[in-house]
């Protein structure tokens, strides 16, 4: 991952993406095309919601045995030859996995497509130790030659038009420019299949791991999951901690709810299940899995928070997100975009890493209706806004605009003597009342006005009336 | 199977499959290697690659293709082989027109295909070919994935496997469908009773 911002920036990434983006973004038109996808499939189903139900119980349970469920993996990952390496940060992955390709005396690696490996900035690494590291991922492999980081979960390159594809593969690949998607895929193809013809390492991420049989299961729809699981002696797959499904009929589920979530397909094209090594039969050598920690095991202990373990990465919820919507994957700066990426970054390494994350959202609630797992996510961002409220030593005029407030509340006399003075000061606004101007507030609406008479005078003044 | 249940299977076997814009041929056993000349003309393929495997045997294909003379025909190394063969089998396989396989099952939900990689190597048969054709009788149609992966397991199967629906895909310039990727190109059910 190259030249991402920092996600401490959101506030002013946000800001310039809406003064900057072009009139008709690319997001908009393709995050509404994903979400109609989605409820096509959704509908499709009538007991969609106990489905959902389902598999976040089946999700959740996995979650609640995680550690004894590992233990199961790796007495199958032994007997099954695959080789475990255990990563309590980025810079210890990058580090093994550097070593692995390092010993294979590859000069290339061949990557398919993983959040993890953005999350542990793997690609800099390689590329430093003087070892190329290519994506194959359609979408990822053109975020990769703008030398950018992927702007979606699961679509890398939906923040580009096929004009910006067609001027960049003629300006990096040196061919013809076209802009039409069969055209360019197939240069992308042609391109790439050479090289995983040759490639000696191969590197994959890890939708889930299956306990009961130590598979490791990749989600494709283009086919190089299965081409560098395939193709190369050695295979690495990146795993997050939490990637541990119990059973293949768990399993089963989770695929198809995947599948309907994150594309709108009843099942992805591809189910890559990997047991381990086997060159007698045209598999790889070596086959490595990296369990990567990285603040997970932290977050497992965090009882308000931990749910959203449950992740599937589907990325349903950034295109159901009217804040995604508008100004695409980027401004969130880091790896994970999108209301997911609000909770999980703050939720793994701190408020302090995403203090702004959390207010990112207008709790509309539309992620946790399209989550396939159940992530109260709106709950979540009220908590993390709540942690970095509380968040010793940090200033927040909001949290001192709320404790004045409770102040005047709290006391009959001086609400009484703070409304009346309010009540008399706005009349001196120039226009009125209505005319009053609060930056960001007013942009779009009238000022509200006080009444001419509070309602406890009039309701004083009518019983008087009424003689009592 | 029940007859009515049977039809109804195989017409939503029909309909998922057209709507991952995979093929689908329905012949009686005799007719398979006729309809596997059309699929092969159509797609003017001139090398094709096939898998030994007993299903395809049986079915007669294995003979038929090498009895060819128009088209040439790789058969998958025999299982247990020296690993360093299978670097310039993969090579050529590249350039093969079709990979033709067998599968395990197929569910009519979904239109997916369970093959079993373990011995010979289907796993590049069905990846590296510009088309990929199905053969398999109908007695292996299953309902749904849930039934497909009870299936897998219950045969006793391990090993590395992969599940298949349609062509390899994307979306990924502007949501715009584009079929054969880094996978095949088309796929090709022909299914028998």
């Amino acid at each position: 991952m190259s030249h991402a911002s920092s996600p401490k920036d959101l506030k002013r990434n946000m800001k310039r993406a809406l003064k900057t983006r072009p009139e008709i973004p690319p997001f908009k038109k393709n995050t509404r095309k994903a979400v109609d996808a989605r409820n096509q499939r959704a509908a499709e189903w009538p007991d969609f919601e106990d489905r959902r139900k389902d598999v976040t119980s089946r999700r959740q349970k996995a979650l609640d045995s995680l550690n004894e469920l590992h233990v199961r993996l790796r007495k199958n990952w032994a007997s099954n030859g695959v080789t475990v390496h255990e990563a309590v940060d980025a810079e210890e992955a990058r580090r093994i996995v550097l070593g692995i390709v390092q010993k294979s005396g590859a000069d290339r690696v061949l990557k398919s497509k993983s959040m993890l490996s953005e999350e542990i900035e793997i690609n800099d690494a390689l590329i430093a130790a003087g070892i190329e590291s290519v994506e194959t991922d359609l979408g990822e492999y053109i975020v990769q030659l703008r030398d950018e980081p992927p702007s979606h979960i699961t679509m890398p390159g939906m923040h580009l038009t096929r004009v910006d594809v067609g001027k960049l593969f003629a300006e990096k690949l040196g061919v013809d420019y076209t802009e039409d998607p069969p055209a360019l895929t197939q240069i992308a193809r042609r391109t790439l299949r050479k090289q995983f013809l040759e490639s000696e390492v191969g590197m994959v991420g890890v939708n889930f791991a299956v306990a009961e049989t130590g598979h490791i299961i990749t989600v494709t729809n283009e086919g190089n999951g299965r081409m560098v699981t395939t193709l190369p002696r050695v295979v690495i797959a990146l795993m997050g901690w939490e990637r541990v499904t119990q059973s293949m009929e768990d399993l089963a589920q989770l695929w198809q709810l995947l599948s309907r979530s994150a594309t709108g397909q009843r099942a992805s094209v591809y189910l890559n299940m990997m047991q381990g090594p086997d060159p007698e039969n045209g598999g790889p050598e070596e086959v490595h899995v990296v369990v990567v920690d990285n603040g997970r095991r932290a977050l497992e202990r965090d009882e308000e928070l931990r749910e959203v373990l449950r992740c599937i990465r589907c990325g349903a919820c950034l295109n159901a997100c009217p804040v995604y919507q508008q100004v695409g994957g980027h401004p969130y700066g880091g790896v994970y975009p999108g209301p997911i990426g609000s909770v999980v970054t703050p939720a793994l390494w701190g408020i302090r890493s995403a203090p702004d994350h959390p207010f990112a959202s207008s709790l509309c609630g539309a992620c946790e209706e399209v989550c396939p797992v159940s992530i109260p996510i709106p709950k979540m961002l009220l908590k993390l806004r709540q942690r970095r409220v509380d968040h010793r030593g940090w200033p927040d005029p909001e949290k001192t605009l709320w404790g004045r407030f409770r102040w005047v509340m709290d006391s009959k006399r001086i609400y009484e003597s703070a409304s009346g003075i309010a009540r008399n000061a706005q009349k001196l606004w120039p226009g009125g009342g209505e005319k009053m101007v609060v930056p960001g507030w007013t942009d779009h609406r009238d000022a509200p006005v006080f009444a001419k008479k509070p309602f406890r005078t009039l309701f004083a003044d009518s019983e008087k009336r009424r003689g009592k | 199977m029940a007859d009515e249940t049977k039809k109804k299977l195989l017409n939503q076997l029909s309909e998922s499959l057209a709507s991952v814009d995979a093929g689908l041929v329905e012949v009686t056993r005799n007719k398979v290697l006729s309809a596997l000349d059309d699929v092969l003309k159509r797609l003017s393929v001139e090398r094709v690659a096939i898998t030994n495997e007993a299903t395809l045997i049986d079915v007669g294909v294995l003979k038929h293709l090498r009895s060819l003379e128009d088209i040439s025909t790789m058969v998958s190394p025999a299982p247990g082989q020296d690993p360093s063969i299978y670097k310039e089998w993969k090579q050529r396989l590249a350039d093969a027109g079709a990979g033709v396989t067998t599968a395990l099952g197929i569910a009519a939900e979904t239109g997916t295909i369970l093959l079993s990689q373990l011995k010979p190597d289907q796993r590049s048969v069905s990846l590296l070919p510009t088309h990929h054709i199905v053969i398999l009788p109908e007695i292996r149609v299953v309902p749904d994935v849930a039934a497909l992966f009870k299936l897998w397991t219950e045969s006793g199967a391990t090993g590395n496997t992969v599940m298949v629906t349609g062509p390899s895909r994307t979306a990924d310039i502007e949501k715009e469908l584009v079929l054969g990727v880094h996978g095949p190109q088309s796929l090709t059910v022909i299914l028998y009773s």
